[in-house]
């Protein structure tokens, strides 16, 4: 029967159709469905360590004072000495220190002597003339082709001086861009200074920028890197109230933390306060250099609670300075959290006194996982502040000795008391902030300990 | 009874023809006074055979011998006779002559004492109407001919008397005249005995003639003269021994002095001759020409022998020969009617496309528009940049020299064989020769048209309906893998999709004709060196193919050997390096891409995106839509046409095709799980998209499969929806193309700043340390030689690190001098200057993708840089910023390459090339007429015997279009059945001898023929239809 056939046969086609789109979807189901075994090439990498970096620190050298005769008022000459600490790991380590010209000391490994991080050297000086008088205690820091100066000013009775080092080999042309509170200070000398090799040069900011209570100043060099640092000092009526030495801060971050900050007495002006003027209490310099930026201060305590906090509207270039508020003694770290890159730094003063003194706490950088700290002056204190979210655990070695371990809780800080003349290592630091703190009776000085510069560490390779 | 007549008999396998021989010796009206049988490796029914046949001296010889020795042992049972008119008849028992014939042979010798050798008129065993021969002659130079064409004997040809030579079988020759001449030369034993021996009895003043009216049946069973089989062993053996004796001759017969300048001669014309066969689609016959050349080189002993015998007899001058031999018109007459011949039976097998009458030119054009309008931002600059791009070699040199075994100047330099892709990039830059780097922009353009041209070619084996083929080259050509790679800037994949159809279209064909099979091969090496990843699916496909070719297997066996032969370098060397997988990698500057997910695949986009659906899908109202609805719908006309090609007629095609989708699909999900590759810290995954090419492939080929076997009112609409989904799936990609937002666009064909460019072209050795800040973090490090790294420079062994250990040393020693330069470092630049050669340093620019950890090191690196008294910056270019190297002098050693191929390489090159140009010589069209029919005539249609016969109802076949796909997917077997033996070429072109109308072909031989009994259709030559040649109908003039 040829019905039965045909039926039989479009039947039998039907179900191959039928068959053919199961398998199919089965086929797609199945790979979909399935966790397929992965195979990934690793792509091939090395972790370069740069070789042979020759560290170098750059102290600023003793304490200078303009002349008074104002004809020569850009003259600026050193009053006494400074003490000089130099410390290395391996302790070993052929240092060649060498005078520049026009003051300052360069302290100066051989090739690959020793890793960056592991040289430090730190200077202070006590000055009791008429006109400067206290603590000025720095850490000796890297030259960089761009460093930023948060500190200074050139109000009527205060004198600031950018010191300009070259510890190279070839000449540096040398570009200071000064922010104040109004912006950028248009200042036609401060363009083009030629600093040549081996020597130090102090330019006067009152030359550049006249009256500007707040200035910022932005230190780019080209040519060969610059270690710039920032001498202030303050004459307050006929009295001298102060002086201090300012190392670089930590370069335009959306964070900033600020170690350190030692409150030797009580008291402050509230952060509200639109009419603040003067510079005898405590207050945080901030400026966002390139965007307008909104910055939530926090003041944390030693023990990481949060004692006050504010906020900030910083308009691009102009600086800010606004008051901490009503502080009780003691060792605080300012923590700055922007939504644009900021530089900050804090200024704190002993207050009212005969014997009187400032000092500026700089925003200091995330250290790396080693870092040698070199103590200059008495009644040191190291302050270590942890930002981060996780309880840390530091070791503390002083001067090659056993290392004792430090843990600080999240937000908090660690305060160890440091003798003049140590080299101490940190160890298992990344992360943390560090500075060392000098306070007693009327004299003040904070140095902020930045780690090596970036441009030291490893970095990886694909040779690919 | 004819006294002094003594014939002899060469007995070799007995049977029924020995039979028939031996009661024809028995029915002469005279017979010969004495009968010698030589009896060769006889058995006992052989011997019994002949006992009973009156021989009068039965000789047993141990061993097959030649017939002339076999003759010459016979003869020795003879006693040695003075009678004059004493003669010998030589027969073998495959002639049986016609009871006449002695007589007549014997007459003619009576009558003419200067007759030397009589010989009778040769017939076919079967047939005495069929003409074997009728006397033996030569051309001009030296090649045997038979004096009249083998046909049909109507008598035509019996007024004939003097002849050069007749044929060794049946002749009679006076005793006399063999004992002078030293009978048959042992120097040819099988072939050319008698025409040698009736040259030398003309030489020696004796006549031969031939008497027409003495009829001898042959069955030519390679007794008296090389078996007349056409089988393709015995052929092969037949053609190796003509040519054996042609050379033998030419050495014998040549004047002393240009017996050196012709045996030098032999191994250059073997080779030629190889060649010509190779053009001719006969690559059988090479290995008989060579193995004749060689013995023919090494068998100078005979030659000289035969000299001295001609010398020792000769008494005429070789100009008496002048007369008797083929008139050089008649030579040309000969050639011209095969030529002739050929034609006709060509014309009658071309595939009739209908390119213009179906709509192949409107195709053409709307796709050249097409391309047009995506791609018109890329006319008028030199060159194109994308994802996987860069130039090409400014030069044609160059470009052949990268796709060498060589020294590869990436990075730190190499040794290594090249990509099989290098030589793809060669061919497209040559194409491109007035400025190589345009070739690029050149396959931009022409991509999309070469797609739609391949899949209406392949539609147009398929079906012949226009709209079928229309409609498979709009899917094809607007496939959304084909667009992403096109958008992307990935030009293997381009490549990839372009080919396959073409290598689909040549595959279908590979079987039925050399010419094809060996496009097949060259297009499967071109689509595998543009993705590896094919090469497990394409390998199974051929087995497949292999298995089913049947008789045209050979053909299809070459199909993978160029690619083997390009790749297996590469192969070797990633197996070395213990990266198998390496030779998985995508040739070509890798790319990295997202990882596509699988139902993705499933919907054709390669990539990892949805083809621009998503986008469109975000930037409306119906956000919320999964795309993979979209993706489903789009897809499902494709889809259930091709799995409805089940229930077309031809079902077994549509499985095939498939499974071929499946296949495809199966490899581009492994490919998304394999990355093989890797760039900085990219780690590159294999290219999804060439997988899904050959998915969509085998998808289109089972949907043209279902539409083709429809009636009209269903076919039309469901074409149009076919092509229609086709166009709209890919419109997004084709809208991002069209409007410039692809990653594919236009640049001047340079890769470096034009400070270092212009240094470059003045010394070539620059050397730049580029360095690029990665993603996560780092640098990425390398050197550019000259202008840059090129296309063709790019090397898979290099990104796989497969050559990871040769270049350990160095890659360490350009990482550290990287490392140091971005970082402040007192590490000495001078070092690596001198080992590299680094005059420049060029940092790269963002490309505003990489991320903040890419910007943190850009910016260590310019501060490091800026900051190192060793480089000073030059410029801040496009490219990025550019330092000079203070202390570089111009020429640096390490610029230059360290070694050169060696011994190695050039071997690796010359095979390559050997194997290339061997396909190349087989794939040239020119050929096509001299091979033998393989396609069955499509009508008309004769009663079908075949097993396919069953799989295609008639009366939903539009045509016999339909049967032929079948016929070329399932191997040609019953095309085969069409076509026996005997349909061979009489002559060809280019190897003008008439034996080598015995042209020897693998598939005829009966061992790989599963039917049985197929010498009936060898004796019995049928011709079927009317372009089928018969021997007898050679035109005469």
């Amino acid at each position: 029967m040829p019905d039965a056939k045909r039926i039989t046969r479009v039947a039998l086609k039907c179900l191959a159709v039928l068959a053919g789109a199961a398998a199919a979807g089965a086929v797609v189901l199945t790979a979909a469905a399935v966790d397929w075994p992965e195979h990934r090439a690793e792509p091939p990498s090395v972790l370069v360590q740069p070789s042979e970096s020759r560290q170098l620190r750059v102290c600023p050298g003793p304490l200078l004072e303009l002349a008074l005769d104002a004809s020569e008022a850009d003259v600026a000459s050193p009053i006494g000495s400074a003490a000089r600490v130099v410390a290395a790991v391996p302790d070993d380590a052929e240092i060649v220190e060498s005078d520049l010209v026009g003051d300052g000391t360069s302290v100066e490994t051989a090739r690959g002597a020793v890793d960056p991080g592991l040289l430090a050297a730190a200077q202070s000086q006590e000055a009791g003339t008429d006109t400067v008088r206290g603590l000025a205690a720095v850490n000796c820091i890297e030259a960089v082709d761009e460093a930023w100066l948060v500190g200074g000013s050139t109000a009527v009775g205060r004198s600031s001086l950018v010191l300009l080092a070259n510890p190279g080999t070839v000449a540096s042309t040398v570009e200071l861009r000064i922010h104040g509170q109004d912006g950028l200070i248009d200042a036609p000398g401060a363009a083009g200074i030629v600093v040549p090799a081996g020597t130090q040069q102090a330019i006067s900011l009152a030359g550049l920028a006249p009256d500007e209570p707040s200035p910022v100043v932005q230190v780019v060099a080209t040519g060969a890197p610059i270690a710039a640092s920032l001498e202030q000092s303050v004459i307050r009526g006929l009295a001298p109230g102060g002086v201090d030495l300012v190392g670089a801060s930590a370069a335009p971050a959306a964070r900033q933390v600020v170690p350190g900050v030692a409150i030797a007495v009580a008291g402050g002006v509230d952060p509200g306060e639109e009419h603040a003027t003067g510079d005898d209490f405590a207050a945080v310099r901030l400026l966002a250099p390139e965007t307008d930026a909104e910055a939530d201060i926090r003041i944390l305590g030693a023990d990481g609670a949060e004692v006050a906090s504010f906020g900030a509207a910083l308009v691009a270039g102009e600086v800010l300075d606004v008051p901490l508020g009503e502080l009780a003694a003691g060792e605080y770290t300012l923590d700055v959290d922007a939504d644009e890159p900021v530089v900050a730094a804090v200024r704190v003063d002993t207050g009212e006194g005969d014997e009187r003194d400032f000092a500026w706490a700089q925003a200091a950088a995330a250290l790396g996982q080693r870092q040698l700290v070199a103590v200059a002056a008495e009644d040191g204190v190291l302050v270590l502040a942890n930002p981060g979210s996780t309880e840390r655990i530091a070791t503390i070695a002083v001067d090659g000795a056993e290392p004792g371990e430090v843990r600080i809780a999240p937000g908090a800080s660690a305060s160890v008391p440091v003798d003049a003349g140590s080299g101490i290592l940190l160890g298992d630091a990344d992360g943390l902030r560090a500075a060392v703190v000098h306070s007693s009776a009327g004299r003040i000085a904070i140095a902020a300990v930045q780690p090596p510069s970036p441009l030291d560490s490893a970095i990886r390779v694909y040779p690919r | 009874m004819f006294p002094g007549i003594s014939a002899v008999l060469v007995v070799r396998h007995g049977g029924d023809r020995l039979q028939r021989t031996l009661e024809a010796i028995a029915a002469q009206r005279g017979t010969p006074s004495s009968l010698v049988v030589v009896l060769l490796e006889p058995d006992d029914a052989i011997r019994e055979q002949v006992g009973g046949s009156g021989a009068s001296h039965v000789v047993e010889l141990p061993n097959a011998v030649p017939f002339g020795e076999a003759v010459e042992a016979g003869l020795r049972m003879l006693p040695p006779s003075g009678d004059e008119r004493a003669a010998l008849w030589l027969l073998a028992e495959d002639t049986a002559p016609e009871p006449g014939v002695l007589a007549a042979l014997a007459a003619a010798l009576e009558t003419s004492p200067s007759v030397g050798i009589a010989g009778p008129k040769v017939v076919e065993w079967d047939r005495a109407d069929r003409l074997v021969s009728i006397g033996r002659t030569m051309t001009r130079l030296g090649r045997t001919v038979e004096l009249v064409e083998p046909g049909l004997d109507q008598g035509q040809e019996d007024g004939r008397s003097d002849v050069l030579a007749v044929a060794p079988a049946g002749l009679l020759v006076r005793r006399a005249v063999w004992d002078l001449l030293g009978g048959f030369d042992p120097g040819l034993p099988q072939v050319d005995a008698g025409l040698d021996l009736g040259v030398r009895a003309r030489l020696a003043g004796h006549r031969v003639v031939v008497v027409p009216e003495a009829r001898v049946a042959f069955a030519g069973d390679g007794i008296a003269e090389s078996s007349a089989s056409k089988r393709g062993r015995t052929r092969r053996r037949t053609d190796r021994r003509v040519r054996r004796a042609a050379l033998h001759r030419r050495l014998a017969y040549a004047p002393a002095w240009a017996v050196p300048l012709h045996w030098l001669a032999i191994l250059p014309l073997a080779i030629a001759r190889s060649i010509g066969m190779l053009v001719a689609k006969r690559p059988a016959a090479i290995g008989g020409e060579l193995a004749a050349a060689g013995q023919a080189l090494v068998g100078v002993g005979a030659a000289v022998r035969a000299r001295a015998r001609i010398r020792r007899t000769r008494t005429e001058r070789w100009s008496r020969l002048a007369p008797l031999r083929l008139p050089p018109a008649e030579e040309t007459r000969r050639r011209q009617a095969a030529r002739e011949l050929r034609r006709d039976r060509a014309r009658g097998r071309r595939h009739e496309l209908h390119f213009l009458a179906a709509g192949g030119g409107w195709v053409l054009l709307v796709a050249l528009l097409v391309s047009l309008v995506l791609n018109w931002r890329l006319l008028g600059f030199t060159g194109v940049a994308g994802e996987a791009l860069e130039p090409l070699s400014g030069s044609v040199a160059e470009l052949w020299s990268n796709a060498a075994y060589g020294w590869r100047e990436l990075s730190v330099g190499f040794l290594a064989p090249a990509d099989p892709f290098a030589g793809l990039l060669a061919i497209i830059g040559t194409l491109a020769f007035w400025f190589p780097p345009a070739g690029v922009t050149l396959v931009w353009l022409l991509a999309i048209p070469a797609a739609a041209m391949g899949a209406w070619m392949l539609g147009a084996r398929l079906s012949d309906r226009a709209s079928v083929r229309t409609v498979a080259a709009t899917v094809w050509a607007l496939a959304p893998m084909f667009l992403t790679a096109l958008s992307d800037g990935r030009p293997a994949a381009v490549l990839v999709h372009v080919l396959l159809p073409w290598l689909a279209f040549a595959a279908l064909g590979a079987a039925g004709s050399w010419a094809s099979a060996g496009a097949a091969a060259l297009l499967f090496a071109a689509v595998i060196a543009c993705a590896p990843s094919l090469a497990p699916l394409l390998v199974v496909a051929w087995l497949v193919a292999l298995v089913l070719a049947g008789r045209g297997a050979a053909r299809v066996l070459w199909m993978p050997v160029p690619a083997l032969a390009l790749a297996l370098p590469v192969i070797l060397a990633s197996f070395d390096a213990g990266v198998p997988l390496g030779a998985f990698a995508d040739p070509g500057l890798p790319a990295p891409g997202v990882e596509a997910s699988v139902w993705q695949l499933a919907a054709g986009f390669p990539g990892g995106g949805w083809g621009g659906w998503a986008e469109v899908f975000a930037a409306s109202p119906f956000d919320a839509v999964d795309p993979r609805v979209l993706a489903v719908a789009l897809l499902a006309p494709l889809a259930l046409l091709a799995v409805g090609s089940l229930a077309a007629p031809a079902a077994l095609d549509g499985l095939a095709a498939l499974a071929f989708a499946g296949g495809g699909f199966a490899t581009a999900v492994a490919a998304s799980r394999i990355s093989v590759e890797t760039i900085g810290s990219d780690s590159v995954g294999v290219w999804t998209g060439a997988g899904l090419s050959a998915g969509l492939l085998g998808l289109l080929v089972a949907a043209v499969c279902a539409l083709r076997a429809l009636r009209r009112y269903l076919r039309s609409p469901l074409a149009v929806v076919l092509a229609a989904t086709g166009v709209v799936v890919s419109l997004p990609l084709t809208v991002v193309l069209a409007t410039g937002g692809a990653g594919v666009h236009s640049a001047d064909a340079r890769t470096l700043p034009a400070v270092v460019t212009a240094e470059a072209e003045h010394d070539p050795n620059v050397t730049t340390l580029l360095l690029v800040p990665e993603e996560a973090g780092g640098l990425r490090a390398t050197l550019e030689h000259g202008a840059g790294t090129t296309l063709d420079e790019q090397s898979t062994l290099w990104y796989t690190g497969a050559r990871a250990e040769q270049t350990a040393e160095r890659s360490a020693l350009l990482a550290e001098a990287a490392g140091n330069l971005a970082s402040r470092s007192g590490f000495d630049v001078e070092a690596a200057v001198e080992e590299f050669g680094v005059r420049y340093v060029l940092l790269a620019a963002s490309d505003g993708e990489a991320g903040d950890e890419a910007d943190a090191v850009r910016d260590r690196a310019t501060l490091a840089l800026d900051s190192n008294p060793d480089v000073v910056v030059v410029a801040d270019t496009a490219f990025g910023r550019l330092w000079r190297v203070v202390g570089a002098e111009p020429g640096e050693p390490g610029a230059a390459p360290l070694a050169g191929p060696g011994t190695t390489g050039l071997l690796v090159t010359i095979v390559q090339l050997a194997v290339l140009l061997v396909t190349l010589l087989l794939s040239i069209p020119v050929g096509a007429a001299m091979e033998p029919a393989r396609e069955r005539r499509r009508r008309p249609r004769p009663p079908r015997r075949s097993r396919r016969a069953i799989a295609v109802p008639p009366e939903v076949e539009p045509d016999g279009d339909a049967d032929d796909a079948t016929a070329d997917s399932n191997a040609e077997d019953a095309a085969a059945d069409v076509l026996p033996e005997a349909e061979a070429e009489p002559d060809s072109e280019s190897e003008p001898e008439p034996q080598s109308e015995s042209e020897s072909e693998p598939d005829t031989a009966p061992e790989a023929d599963p039917r049985p009994a197929p010498a009936e259709s060898e004796s019995e030559p049928q011709p079927r239809f009317g372009t089928a040649p018969a021997e007898t109908e050679a035109p005469r003039a």
